[in-house]
């Protein structure tokens, strides 16, 4: 992450953000298209229509917001994790074949094998070093964690919601958690991604994009699995 | 440089992990009060349509009271022909969103919550399934 000296803070990340800047514009998309929806739906119904404020704290964003936000954290978590064990000959995704495992403190420079420029806990030994080598699974895991968690408490909200407009009764969260709206909801979400994730290892091994991190070089063979670190 | 992405990152989380209960906390706080709206409307309707059904024709959403005057009879004489049930003690309040439902020991009501506040959407309900997917029956429905 060190840059060189005159690149300045925006160039340094650039890719932070235009990503977070594009997660807000969609969002706000996300929220007019939703809005518009949700009106629509309440006038054929001869209900309330909602302003655009009302409509952002409400559960039918929350939950449509957090199903996606729950399955992009899983994905990652997953692949983070997998990864570890798992390979795909060939694809730039991937370590070699034959590399599979947590490698040795040497390769990863963790306690006496730390650079002067190591993150502190990775030369701190004991239990926060273990902490910090699995640090970026962990908390990827919990924001998933606490997306579906979300996503379920909001979920059951805007699902009773709709119940009751149905004149039908309200569900209890033990009941919504094994209901089809919360596993359509999720299920939906994670074949996507688990579609994505798998489509790019295996599209790498034969495709490229020529200058990305994410892509082998273009002349890169089939069979290499890393060109180049 | 780093030390400071760090902290970032400790703000982040405990952002995620303070304000999301927070925020679950608030909305339970706020849900007691839509609760207890619900409710008082809805008791009110009931109590209205023995003594004074032009009131409790005034607790109508839109859609209902139409649906009550499609035949041209005024909204007040249909809720006196309906003969409601006598609704007995309330027994449960559930409020998701924009929608309630109060339980009585002999009734059911729906409400829906419009800018002036909750309006009956169905009244004189019963379960006529044991089935969770079929909905009530209800005396007084829009349509």
């Amino acid at each position: 992450m060190s840059a060189p000296k005159g690149r300045g803070f925006w160039k340094d990340n650039s890719l932070s953000l235009v990503f977070g800047a594009l997660l807000l514009a969609a969002l706000a998309g996300q929220a007019w298209w939703g809005v518009l929806g949700y009106n629509a739906e309440a006038r054929t119904q001869g209900l309330q229509e909602v302003s655009l404020w009302r409509y952002l704290t409400s559960s039918s964003f929350a939950v449509d917001v957090a199903e996606n936000w729950q399955s992009e954290f899983l994905q990652f978590a997953l692949y983070i994790a997998l990864t570890v064990w798992l390979v795909q000959r060939g694809s730039s995704e991937s370590k070699e074949p034959g590399e599979e495992g947590r490698e040795s403190d040497e390769q990863q420079l963790v306690g006496e094998f730390a650079q002067p420029d190591s993150p502190g806990w990775a030369r701190a030994g004991g239990w926060r070093t273990r902490l910090y080598s699995h640090s970026l699974v962990l908390v990827m895991a919990l924001v998933f964690l606490a997306a579906w968690s979300a996503q379920a408490v909001a979920g059951r909200v805007a699902d009773n919601e709709e119940r009751m407009r149905e004149l039908l009764d309200p569900v209890g969260l033990g009941a919504y958690l094994v209901s089809p709206d919360f596993w359509g909801r999720t299920l939906q979400n994670w074949q996507s991604e688990l579609l994505a994730i798998g489509t790019m290892a295996v599209f790498a091994i034969y495709l490229r994009e020529r200058g990305s991190p994410e892509s082998k070089e273009v002349g890169a063979p089939h069979h290499v699995t890393r060109s180049s670190d | 440089m780093v030390r400071r992405r760090r902290r970032a990152r400790v703000r982040t989380a405990s952002v995620l992990l303070v304000g999301l209960p927070a925020v679950l906390l608030l909305a339970g706080c706020g849900a007691d009060d839509e609760r207890r709206q619900a409710a008082t409307v809805a008791d009110t309707f009931a109590a209205d349509i023995a003594g004074d059904p032009q009131a409790a024709c005034e607790l109508l959403a839109p859609r209902t009271r139409q649906s009550v005057e499609q035949d041209g009879e005024p909204c007040a004489r249909v809720l006196e022909q309906d003969d409601l049930p006598t609704p007995g003690e309330r027994m449960a309040v559930s409020v998701a969103g924009h929608s309630a439902q109060v339980r009585y020991a002999e009734d059911t009501v729906f409400l829906s919550l419009f800018d002036d506040g909750w309006r009956v959407t169905a009244a004189g309900c019963a379960r006529t399934s044991s089935d969770p997917a079929v909905p009530y029956d209800c005396t007084v429905e829009g349509s």
